[in-house]
């Protein structure tokens, strides 16, 4: 997204010019520098032709999943808190399995003695994320370990050192044991958030209805989601923005949401100022509202936008929107009815759209089939008291 | 200026010399019962000689220097004094919590005042959930060292306080204790009095509370009087203590100058930290620390005590040498040297008596960067209590100051 350009828009541009290559190869030479003129001109315009021809929706493909011993370390220091600073956050506490791996409240929890200003997003689904955050900071593709260690290491998350982190599992033997067993390796801040990544990576939408419907069973969505689908990709407009594979364009928008109150509780205000300070927002002494993609570029058209969240999982995810103000499905897409609210540089599509309060019921109805089954992990089963325990290394005649 | 017969005195001229230095010592012996400390006065000053070398002496101590580039007030005399801005903030922002990184943890947490601000556990604690690895100091009389850290690696109480702010006392990141204290209105006004504003307030924070530890001093001590002239001050065993320290217990070799330390490295053969072997915490925090030196790998394989200096250094000859500790307030602030190992006066005088103890460093790595200064010294018991009782003369009155209340942050910001 650095240059305004997500990565579908790039597998098009590379299309269009293989088509160029071949004209090239039966025009004549003028011609043919004509022709890559005008087409070069073109495919820098397609940025914003293209803007109105959205990916189709498609099913999460079948990937292949990390080892057994790899998933199950991951997932056991994706509940522990000791990978934070005072022992007390884990990535579980903020992202809980019971409630699509996201957090229930408005703005999310943060390290102790910070709250966050920013809803909490859901971990399911994450290795096909082209970005993450709200502010889109870091790329996805992939690359979970960025994420873990960002989300590890900052002073409203989780606070920790990773040093620190990997002498406190060097000391809990059935932790060197599945770092030997997964990695072949000691426990060491880079395993640690590879592991983390390896775990996330299974944790991947199943038996979703939309999904079984796009594969051929008919009787997997009601005909109400079936109405709502077909709004969702005509009269809603929805597509336009939450296309593709992840219900996502990987792009960055302004609706209109309103600024969230809460913002301005001391602890989540904090937080907002002390993130801007260091990403080098521009007056981020004085910001009346959450800038997002803006700290990353710093361009005012940026100012307020937020990156196009997936829709999977959605139902399971309330409340809705980078500040959590909108609590139900249905008020979202009440908010879309009535085009959104007040943004200078609110994007041009969001319009009243005059849907019929059936038709808005439809649209939740479809909303609600992109959601897959339950996945089984529970918090209870890893309670503090059933996690693996320090267990002294011997000090004296054994290496470190 | 010298003449050449001066420069080359004859045999006659030498020995008259040595009468006169020896008579004057033997005066001075007189004068305080016996000395057998060998004194020396070169250029003016007064030094102690053992083993040939030259030690200056102790002396009383003046107020503490003041840099440059973080002035605060003083009085005529040149101590600082408490009615300052930048005192009255550092003050508050000692007590200060919301300069960690979950909040609940100050720079008192550890430097207690009630422990002579210090901490009276071998190894300190540091933010919940961890420990830190080495014995916390005391606050006071901070502002005449030029090494902080027990291996020295701090210059300045402006460097010292962040250090520990953002390291393993506090875990601390700096965006976000700027941040809090932001949203403190008082806290704005304070900075803009002391500082001229408040964009900076990490750094000016640590420069405050800098300017505040400048204000705790102790130079009230028996010994100090003594040592300004007051010859009442000291008992009779004290001063045969002090004999004792500026020579038969050679001290003086390392604890000596106004300081009662040289600022420099030595290891003495402590005996091993036991709570490193027992407890998950202290020993992650050893682990942790030892780990983030980024030593070779084959000595992180293989380090089970603290090597001190080394870690900074990255100088084999460095193993396990610590900083000389002043020896002003120390009766508040036991147990005793980087880990704690030792737990009072007695253990100490009677550590040293011994010579010291065994090298780990020779047991761990195979070659002793013990000092060869820790000589058995033969005290008799009299000896050693003249001795603590002398050390005990050094330690002034206790410093209280009134836990200040701190500013609180509104529920909501309300911008203008």
């Amino acid at each position: 997204m650095r240059d305004g350009k997500s990565r579908n828009r790039k597998r098009r541009v590379a299309f269009l010019e293989t088509v160029a290559v071949n004209h090239i190869k039966t025009t004549s030479l003028i011609t043919m520098l004509l022709k890559l003129i005008v087409f070069g001109l073109l495919t820098q315009v397609s940025g914003l032709v293209a803007a109105d021809s959205p990916e189709p929706l498609a099913p999460l493909p079948d990937v292949a999943m990390p080892g057994t011993a790899k998933v199950k370390l991951g997932q056991y220091l994706f509940f522990d808190k000791r990978l934070s600073g005072d022992a007390d956050r884990a990535c579980a506490d903020c992202h809980i399995p019971e409630q699509g791996w996201a957090f229930p409240e408005q703005m999310s929890i943060g390290y102790p003695g910070t709250l966050h200003y920013r809803n909490a997003k859901t971990v399911m689904n994450v290795r096909f994320a082209e970005y993450f955050y709200w502010d889109a900071r870091l790329d996805g593709g992939n690359d979970l370990s960025t994420q873990a260690r960002d989300s590890m290491t900052d002073a409203h998350f989780m606070s920790a050192d990773g040093r620190i982190m990997a002498q406190r599992l060097k000391q809990i033997p059935e932790y060197v044991a599945l770092f030997k067993e997964a990695y072949n390796g000691e426990p060491y801040f880079g395993l640690i958030i590879k592991a983390l990544g390896d775990f996330e990576k299974t944790l991947i939408s199943k038996n979703v209805p939309f999904d079984n419907f796009l594969e051929g069973d008919a009787s997997a969505l009601s005909s109400e989601a079936k109405e709502g689908l077909a709004l969702f990709q005509g009269k809603a407009g929805c597509i336009h923005c939450h296309d593709g594979m992840m219900l996502s364009d990987g792009e960055v928008h302004a609706t209109g949401v309103p600024v969230n109150p809460d913002l301005f509780l001391t602890e989540r205000y904090t937080t907002l100022r002390s993130q801007q300070m260091f990403l080098g927002t521009p007056n981020y002494w004085n910001l009346r509202q959450d800038p997002g993609f803006f700290a990353v570029e710093k361009n005012t058209r940026y100012f307020g936008t937020f990156l196009t969240p997936s829709l999977r999982e959605v139902s399971k995810t309330a409340p809705y929107m980078h500040n959590g103000i909108l609590p139900t499905l249905a008020s979202v897409v009440d908010f879309y009815d009535r085009g959104g609210e007040q943004a200078k540089n609110k994007d041009p599509r969001i319009k009243p759209l005059g849907l019929t309060a059936a038709e808005k019921a439809a649209l939740v109805e479809f909303l609600k089939s992109l959601s897959g089954d339950d996945l089984g992990i529970k918090t209870a089963s890893f309670a503090e008291e059933k996690m693996p325990k320090y267990q002294l290394k011997k000090w004296v005649g054994e290496g470190n | 200026m010298r003449t050449d017969k001066e420069r080359n005195p004859s045999v006659l001229e030498k020995a008259f010399r040595v009468m006169v230095t020896v008579g004057f010592a033997c005066t001075f012996a007189a004068s305080v019962g016996a000395q057998t400390a060998v004194e020396v006065i070169k250029d003016g000053k007064k030094f102690f000689q053992i083993d040939g070398e030259l030690f200056p002496a102790l002396e009383a101590l003046g107020p503490p220097p003041i840099p440059r580039d973080n002035p605060q007030r003083v009085d005529e005399d040149g101590w600082p004094l408490k009615d300052d801005p930048k005192v009255r903030l550092g003050e508050l922002l000692f007590f200060e919590p919301a300069l960690s990184g979950d909040g609940s943890v100050s720079c008192q947490t550890c430097h207690v005042q009630g422990a002579g601000w210090a901490l009276n556990s071998a190894i300190s604690r540091s933010y919940p959930g961890q420990s830190h690895w080495r014995n916390s100091q005391s606050v006071v009389n901070a502002a005449y060292m030029s090494k902080l850290f027990w291996d020295g690696h701090k210059e300045s109480l402006e460097t010292q306080a962040p250090s520990a702010a953002k390291g393993l006392a506090g875990n601390g990141k700096a965006p976000m204790m700027a941040a809090r204290l932001q949203m403190i209105p008082e806290y704005v006004a304070m900075f803009k009095e002391a500082f001229g504003s408040i964009r900076n307030p990490t750094k000016d924070a640590w420069r405050a509370i800098a300017a505040f530890e400048r204000t705790l001093t102790s130079t009230d001590s028996p010994v100090d009087e003594y040592l300004r002239g007051d010859e009442e001050a000291l008992d009779e065993e004290q001063i045969r203590g002090l004999d004792l320290f500026n020579g038969k217990a050679r001290c003086i070799m390392c604890h000596n100058g106004p300081l009662a330390s040289d600022e420099k490295f030595y290891n003495l053969g402590l005996p091993r930290q036991p709570l490193f072997s027992k407890i998950p915490k202290n020993q992650i925090g050893f682990r942790s620390q030892t780990y983030t030196a980024g030593v070779p790998e084959e000595v992180f394989r293989k380090v089970k005590s603290d090597l001190g200096l080394y870690f900074k250094s990255h100088n084999k000859e460095d193993m396990g040498k610590f900083r000389t500790q002043p020896l002003r307030f120390i009766e508040y602030t036991p147990p005793y040297y980087h880990h704690g190992v030792l737990d009072d006066l007695e253990e100490v005088v009677e550590f040293y008596d011994q010579g010291g103890g065994d090298d780990y460093v020779l047991e761990d790595f195979g070659f002793s960067t013990k000092t060869a200064r820790l000589k058995k010294l033969n005290l008799t018991d009299d000896e050693k209590e003249d001795l603590i009782y002398f050390l005990e003369g050094f330690t002034g009155e206790e410093i209280f100051i009134e836990i200040p209340v701190l500013p609180k942050p509104p529920t909501r910001i309300t911008l203008r």
